[in-house]
């Protein structure tokens, strides 16, 4: 390669291309060319510089204010779901009592469900016989028939 | 298994324990968290005291969060884009947005007259300008330069992170060493001419 197409290459290249660590035309070309090479190193160090500072400028622990800043507001947060799920529990009891209790505020005088009584036989029909029984229009009137 | 595999698995643990109620948990999942919100917000806004209030606001609002993270996506991932969208709302401030802008042009001022007199290079100079290079890049830029360069996330990892195909990933990276590179290299007596 010429030393121009590496100079290009060098503003693109991956940080590995750079420190010579897989081997490509472009680092044959650095391994030899001292100019070319103190170019790619240049820039290694200035990253490396970079790295360096934004390494020790982020703080390895949080501000002694933020980790009880955060649980309060775990804590708070706790509360406020154990509030709102009371209030819906409320609410819920408030319902069903509303609609037990009947929209005129009255206990009803009805009984909601019944045992069903024993049925009462409409005709004896002889051992042996059979039974149809017919409803009418008239529900006064119904049609037996033995036979 | 790698080391970032490792803190994966560490972490998850925590979300899981801390997701059923354990405070403990929660706890030290805010305090393994810290560090790396803290990095990506810096890289976001660009300043230290714009990046504590993002971290805060990311933290504090983690716990009531962290009932919806399912699982879909690493957690990681997931607290990546909380973050994103902490600073997206911090800078809807226009007064925060205004500060930053004026913080990039006293950067750029900086780095013209440092660039044009460094005849020597040393550590402090280097970091100066490679700094301010880094400051200056579009916010996108850095973001992907900062994940990927910096702090080693594959372009792969940082395209799910980011919500964008590997593609726009590599783009903006290159774009970003292009600009970063080309002001250090700028810097040097050998090279200013080629690359100014």
């Amino acid at each position: 390669m010429r030393c121009a197409d590496v100079r290009e290459r060098l503003l693109e290249a991956d940080p590995a291309e750079l420190r010579g660590e897989i081997t490509t035309d472009f680092t044959a070309h650095l391994a030899e060319c001292t100019t070319c090479r103190k170019a790619a190193e240049r820039i290694l160090t200035a990253e490396d510089a970079l790295r360096a500072h934004l390494a020790a400028a982020t703080p390895a622990r949080p501000a002694s204010y933020l980790v009880p800043l955060v649980r309060a507001r775990v804590r708070s947060r706790r509360r406020l779901t154990r509030f709102a799920a009371a209030v819906l529990a409320l609410a819920a009891a408030g319902i069903a009592i509303a609609l037990f209790v009947g929209r005129d505020g009255e206990a009803p005088t009805h009984t909601i469900a019944t045992v069903p009584p024993d049925p009462v036989p409409l005709v004896d029909a002889t051992p042996g016989q059979r039974v149809a029984v017919f409803e009418t229009d008239n529900p006064n009137i119904v049609i037996v028939w033995t036979f | 298994m790698s080391e970032r595999e490792q803190r994966d698995a560490k972490v998850n643990a925590l979300v899981l324990r801390a997701q059923a109620g354990d405070e403990h948990a929660f706890t030290k999942l805010v305090e393994q968290c810290y560090g790396q919100v803290h990095r990506w917000a810096l890289a976001q806004t660009g300043d230290p005291d714009d990046a504590d209030d993002v971290v805060q606001h990311v933290l504090v609002g983690l716990s009531t969060r962290l009932t919806r993270f399912r699982g879909e996506s690493r957690f990681t991932t997931w607290l990546y884009r909380l973050t994103r969208n902490a600073a997206a709302d911090h800078f809807r401030n226009a007064d925060r947005r205004k500060r930053a802008e004026g913080r990039a042009a006293a950067d750029r001022a900086t780095v013209t007259t440092t660039g044009g007199a460094a005849t020597r290079m040393e550590a402090t100079e280097t970091l100066d300008i490679v700094l301010a290079a880094y400051g200056r890049l579009p916010a996108r830029q850095r973001e992907v330069f900062d994940l990927v360069d910096l702090q080693g996330y594959r372009p792969s990892e940082v395209a799910e992170m980011l919500d964008m195909i590997p593609v726009t990933i590599r783009a903006h990276l290159h774009k970003a060493r292009r600009a970063v590179r080309a002001t250090i290299l700028s810097s040097q007596p050998d090279f200013v001419e080629e690359y100014t």
